[in-house]
């Protein structure tokens, strides 16, 4: 699904202009800056469903810009930029981009991008019911019914999202957690264990899995979870 | 005239003339005195009391010989009898002691004065000395401390008489020319000690000090007398005395050691000077190739691409009105700037993204997002030859999605190169447990890879031999390589026959 509302913040006009010609077919209301300082004195900057920024702007920077808008806003922002250098993917999501598309790119493609950037969000987005967590059957209960068995380190992964209500819970914790009777041993690291899971929960159930990575962070579960 | 009146006038002239004697000898800075054969004192001068700290009514007689310092008492009285057993004169040095303790020395010099055969008595002079001693003294003690200070500090000292030409060397000096202490050379001898080559400089710097009293300080070249080859530095002046010179002094000092020090640390700097001169040429090409590439991205591949979009637009405008031909021309245009923009982005992500030396961030991926964003890449025509597999339902996995589209583009792009047009390329998604990764086959129905490239496959500028497919860098299959190698995972040919080859690509999932 796209979003109903979108600010694209890009000085390339001629790109903007095409770009935003093609959402707005899709359905999309787009507001186009071309200067991230024209986006900062809009009446209300914080208010659209979707943001898709470049980083070489007029302006606030782009990475600048996402930082700021991630402070005020939980919504979807997707980079798409030409900027070269090793060290742009990192620090545009270490501002809170949620993805990060290189230029050249076509249309289909930033709306792929967006899509998918919706898809993650939505298992985020309040309202939704909860995951459920089934102790003594050893198994997580998706909103859609679905049934996942877990492992003992599954479970007590799963028990540290519980607790942290929301919040991230960083590598540290985690790795104290798990660390105490657990049978995580140093061949079986933690991103390995975080990706087993969450594909044993993407194997039962369509729905997207709120189990995500915070870039050099810990990992967070964007949806409500509760002990059954 | 009478002889009384003579005698009278007489020794009237005889008073005033003593009387003018003894002022004229009180007046006198040094002392005098007359004695008889017995050292008695039969007169003193003022000067002679004053040295003594002896009052007039207390200076005639043997009084004096208390005044002696007791040490020296015994020698004095020995010198004195010895003098006046052989009627002949003395000049000795001794001490005495004041009436408040203060301890003078003095000289005392006297003649024996000849009466008859026999010594009558002396007249003599005596002088305090005590000044001069301690200046002697005090210049003694302050040579020996600059020679101790030479020897530490390795300086030595040297100084030649121009009157006498004898030339003297302090010991440091003598060794550091590696002769004995008692080595005395001539000027010439000195001079030979220096390399030929600095003989005439020394040469030339002494007489340029005697006609212009200008000092020289000099490093030269020098063989010791045990062959020892060094550098030595020469300091010298001449010393003047009514404006003609009358000794050169100077001073001498080893620095062969300063000297191997000084040229290894030039050598370092200059070393250093230079490889800072190369790393600023290097910055500043670097700056420079930044630069062009900065410019081959935003200044072509963005008006490319902008192009590329402009011709997108017009397709749906076209197709509405129903202009195939015009649309299909279009698409043959969308296609060509698709291949120049793809050869863009693989110079410059071999240029800039491929160059680090990685770990690499990875973050959580869809992936069908990053397999269908890499299909778009491809040309409208060729997108619909390729398939996607599932053989699993795993969505997400981590991995860098821009570099991993990249590789997937040019694993596809190689594929619909080297296969019969028209055939189907499959992209198969599968889990691997051991090791713990995502595996994306992409499979085509080309022909084999000739075994000869198969070890070179992945190189950089390894390029294809069929017939018509020269184009390109032989950068694909390298840039797949090194995102993967970026990823920590392998990539490999797992299928090389005649009905097709299938390339592997394992993205690890427990990352170290």
């Amino acid at each position: 699904m796209l979003p109903k509302t979108l600010a694209l913040i890009d000085d390339d006009r001629e790109y903007a202009e095409f770009l935003s010609q093609f959402l707005t077919e899709q359905g999309v209301k787009v507001d186009l800056f071309s200067d991230s300082n024209d986006l900062l004195a809009h009446t209300e900057p914080y208010r659209y469903d979707f943001y898709v920024v470049d980083l070489s702007l007029p302006g606030v920077d782009g990475v600048n810009l996402i930082r700021v808008i991630r402070l005020r806003s939980a919504v979807g922002i997707l980079v798409v930029s030409g900027q070269l250098g090793p060290d742009v993917f990192t620090s545009v999501m270490g501002a809170g981009a949620d993805m990060y598309l290189a230029k050249p790119v076509q249309f289909e493609q930033v709306a792929m991008a967006i899509k998918a950037v919706q898809r993650r969000a939505g298992a985020a987005s309040v309202g939704n019911p909860s995951w459920r967590l089934d102790r003594g059957g050893q198994q997580l209960l998706a909103p859609d019914g679905a049934r996942v068995d877990l492992s003992d380190l599954d479970l007590a992964v799963l028990e540290c999202f519980v607790n942290a209500n929301g919040e991230t819970v960083s590598r540290e914790q985690l790795r104290l957690q798990l660390g105490h009777g657990a049978d995580l041993n140093a061949a079986d690291s933690l991103n390995a264990t975080i990706y087993r899971l969450r594909r044993r929960i993407e194997k039962a159930t369509p729905i997207a899995v709120p189990l995500q990575s915070k870039s050099r962070v810990g990992y967070v579960f964007r949806a409500p979870i509760q002990p059954l | 005239m009478n002889l009384a009146a003579d005698n009278e006038a007489l020794r009237r002239a005889l008073r005033a003339s003593e009387q003018k004697l003894i002022a004229l000898s009180d007046s006198y800075p040094i002392g005098v005195y007359h004695c008889d054969e017995t050292g008695g004192r039969t007169y003193t001068n003022a000067s002679w009391q004053q040295i003594f700290d002896l009052p007039r009514e207390r200076a005639l007689g043997h009084a004096w010989l208390s005044a002696v310092h007791p040490e020296d008492r015994a020698e004095v009285t020995h010198v004195w009898q010895a003098a006046v057993a052989a009627a002949r004169g003395f000049d000795m040095e001794f001490r005495i002691v004041r009436r408040d303790g203060a301890v003078r020395f003095v000289r005392s010099r006297a003649r024996p004065v000849i009466e008859g055969s026999a010594a009558g008595g002396f007249v003599g002079a005596l002088e305090d000395i005590t000044e001069r001693r301690e200046n002697v003294e005090r210049l003694r003690s302050s040579e020996a401390f600059l020679d101790r200070t030479g020897r530490l500090a390795g300086v030595g000292g040297w100084q030649v008489d121009l009157l006498s030409g004898s030339v003297k060397w302090s010991e440091t000096t003598c060794a550091i020319h590696e002769v004995g202490a008692d080595y005395s050379p001539t000027v010439d001898d000195a001079i030979a000690f220096y390399k030929p080559e600095a003989q005439d400089v020394i040469r030339a710097a002494m007489q340029d000090a005697l006609r212009s009293g200008k000092a020289w300080d000099l490093e030269l070249p020098f063989v010791s007398a045990k062959g020892r080859e060094l550098w030595v530095r020469a300091f010298g002046e001449a010393e003047y005395v009514d404006g003609s010179p009358v000794r050169l002094v100077g001073a001498f000092q080893d620095i062969s050691e300063n000297r191997k020090r000084q040229k290894e640390f030039e050598r370092e700097r200059a070393l250093r000077l230079n490889s800072e001169e190369h790393a600023r040429d290097l910055d500043r090409l670097l700056a420079e190739r930044d630069e062009m590439l900065d410019v081959l991205a935003h200044e072509i591949r963005q008006p490319l691409n902008n192009a590329s979009a402009a011709l997108q637009s017009a397709e749906p405008t076209l197709r509405e009105a129903g202009e195939a031909r015009a649309l299909e021309r279009v698409s043959r245009a969308q296609s060509v700037l698709a291949q120049v923009l793809s050869s863009i982005d693989n110079i410059l992500a071999v240029a800039s993204l491929l160059a680090r030396a990685g770990p690499i961030d990875q973050i959580d991926t869809d992936i069908d997002t990053m397999i269908t964003v890499a299909i778009t890449d491809l040309p409208a025509g060729d997108r619909l030859r390729v398939r996607i597999e599932r053989l699993t339902p795993t969505r997400t996995a981590s991995m860098d999605m821009n570099l991993m589209r990249l590789a997937m583009r040019n694993l596809l792009s190689n594929a619909l190169k080297y296969s019969p047009p028209g055939t189907e390329v499959v992209v198969r998604v599968s889990d691997s447990d051991e090791p713990l990764a995502l595996v994306i086959d992409v499979a085509d129905a080309g022909n084999a890879i000739p075994t000869e490239v198969l070890p070179n496959l992945f190189d950089r500028g390894v390029r294809g031999s069929h017939a018509g497919s020269a184009q390109g860098h032989g950068l694909g299959l390298y840039i797949v390589r090194r995102v993967i190698e970026l990823h920590q995972g392998r990539t490999e040919v797992v299928r090389n026959e005649a009905a097709g080859v299938t390339f592997r690509v394992w993205l690890n999932q427990s990352p170290s």
